[in-house]
């Protein structure tokens, strides 16, 4: 014999609570898999693609180039700046071995494009030391930096890049890599994923 | 009922941190480091909400209708409270107005007041179970944030985050060994020994 009861009321309220929660829960975490900003990024842009203006940025050489300039091939774009001691490093390790695969699959229509977030210090030369660096070469892999301060803030506001100052007087910010193709960032990756190789060369 | 001053002093004092978390010179006082995010402003605005259970009769005769037994309130608190642990909830809230809204608007009713509420319904193997379950939580989530190698939140550094997973781990360690002492040594004690038979 049992004690417990519970009014028909209280149990139709505990399921109708639970279910909304969880509803609430599923939406946050785009269905149980995004917990963290950064997957839940990746989520959002696989599941619809944004587009993005046309970043008016220069290059190591110091030309002023638009991102329409590589209109009909498919940018694979990373953010950095070159006094960055940690991960820009493993960055530029993970894009000089992806232009290698680049080399030998010429038909692959991928450019590889590094933007700095600290304009101010990375200057064209510094940009051009960055990727001299890591045995880059300017054929497929262009290093820039935004135009002007206006480029920076659409460029964090259109990819939802996180970019926060730490206390050595850089940045903490995503590391994740951007496909963009005609105006519009088609997908966000992971840049340890080995899948990256495969991807470029089947054109993404 | 006539409220003494300094009820009605706390309450104002409470709600008037509360609702400036909207601004932001004092968001980014309260949201500047996930210490004080998780540590300080999210138990903040949950204590608002349990005092308002706590001081309002009204409340306590609607939730009386509605709730009578604090399930529901149950329910809701523990599965909203998962929802403001994510590291995505607490890093949205940081620069999506919208979120911090819905964090200062539901942080205090749907945590603070409605796990307040379900306490005081809660019998004694109901409040144990959810003491327990406080500290599986306080544990779960400063394990997490001390060892994880990578930075959970965007906004915050991991040296802040393995801060603050010390200090919710350590906010674990002294609230156990403090009810424990509680519970022995405390009421609970028989107040006459039986001799052994």
């Amino acid at each position: 014999m049992t004690h417990w009861r519970m009014s028909a009321r209280t149990a139709i309220g505990i399921v109708l609570a639970g279910g909304l929660v969880t509803a609430l829960l599923w939406q946050r975490t785009a269905g149980f898999s995004a917990f963290t900003y950064e997957t839940w990024r990746r989520v959002d842009v696989a599941r619809e693609p944004a587009p993005v203006s046309d970043w008016r940025l220069q290059n190591a050489q110091g030309d002023l180039v638009r991102l329409s300039h590589w209109n009909d091939e498919t940018l694979l774009v990373g953010f950095i700046y070159t006094s960055c001691p940690s991960v820009c490093v493993a960055l530029g390790s993970r894009y000089q071995q992806l232009q290698r695969t680049l080399q030998a699959d010429p038909s692959s229509d991928v450019h590889l494009l590094s933007i700095s977030i600290d304009p101010d210090r990375d200057t064209p030369q510094q940009l051009a030391e960055y990727r001299r660096r890591h045995a880059g070469r300017q054929s497929s892999w262009t290093v820039a930096r935004p135009a002007d301060e206006q480029v920076l803030d659409d460029m964090i506001r259109e990819t939802g890049l996180r970019v926060i100052p730490d206390q050595l007087g850089g940045f903490s910010h995503s590391d994740s890599l951007h496909w963009i193709r005609n105006g519009e960032l088609l997908r966000i990756s992971d840049w340890r994923d080995p899948e990256l190789e495969k991807m470029i060369t089947d054109g993404s | 009922m006539a409220a003494e001053p300094w009820q009605g002093a706390a309450r104002t004092v409470l709600l008037a941190a509360s609702v400036a978390g909207l601004f932001p010179p004092v968001a980014a006082l309260f949201e500047g480091s996930m210490r004080m995010h998780l540590l300080v402003q999210m138990p903040l605005l949950a204590v608002c909400g349990g005092y308002w259970v706590c001081r309002s009769t009204g409340l306590k005769r609607w939730l009386e209708r509605f709730d009578p037994s604090g399930y529901i309130a149950l329910v809701v608190g523990s599965g909203w409270l998962i929802y403001w642990m994510l590291p995505i909830s607490l890093d949205l809230a940081t620069f999506e107005p919208s979120v911090r809204l819905l964090k200062i608007v539901t942080v205090p009713v749907c945590v603070g007041a409605a796990l307040t509420w379900s306490w005081l319904r809660l019998g004694p193997i109901g409040r144990g179970v959810m003491l327990l379950e406080a500290w599986a939580i306080l544990g779960r989530l400063g394990w997490v944030y001390l060892i994880s190698p990578v930075q959970l939140c965007s906004n915050y550094l991991i040296d802040d985050q393995q801060r603050t997973g010390s200090l919710l781990l350590s906010a674990a360690l002294i609230s156990a060994v403090g009810i424990a002492l509680w519970a022995v040594f405390g009421p609970f004690r028989k107040s006459h020994r039986t001799e052994l038979e």
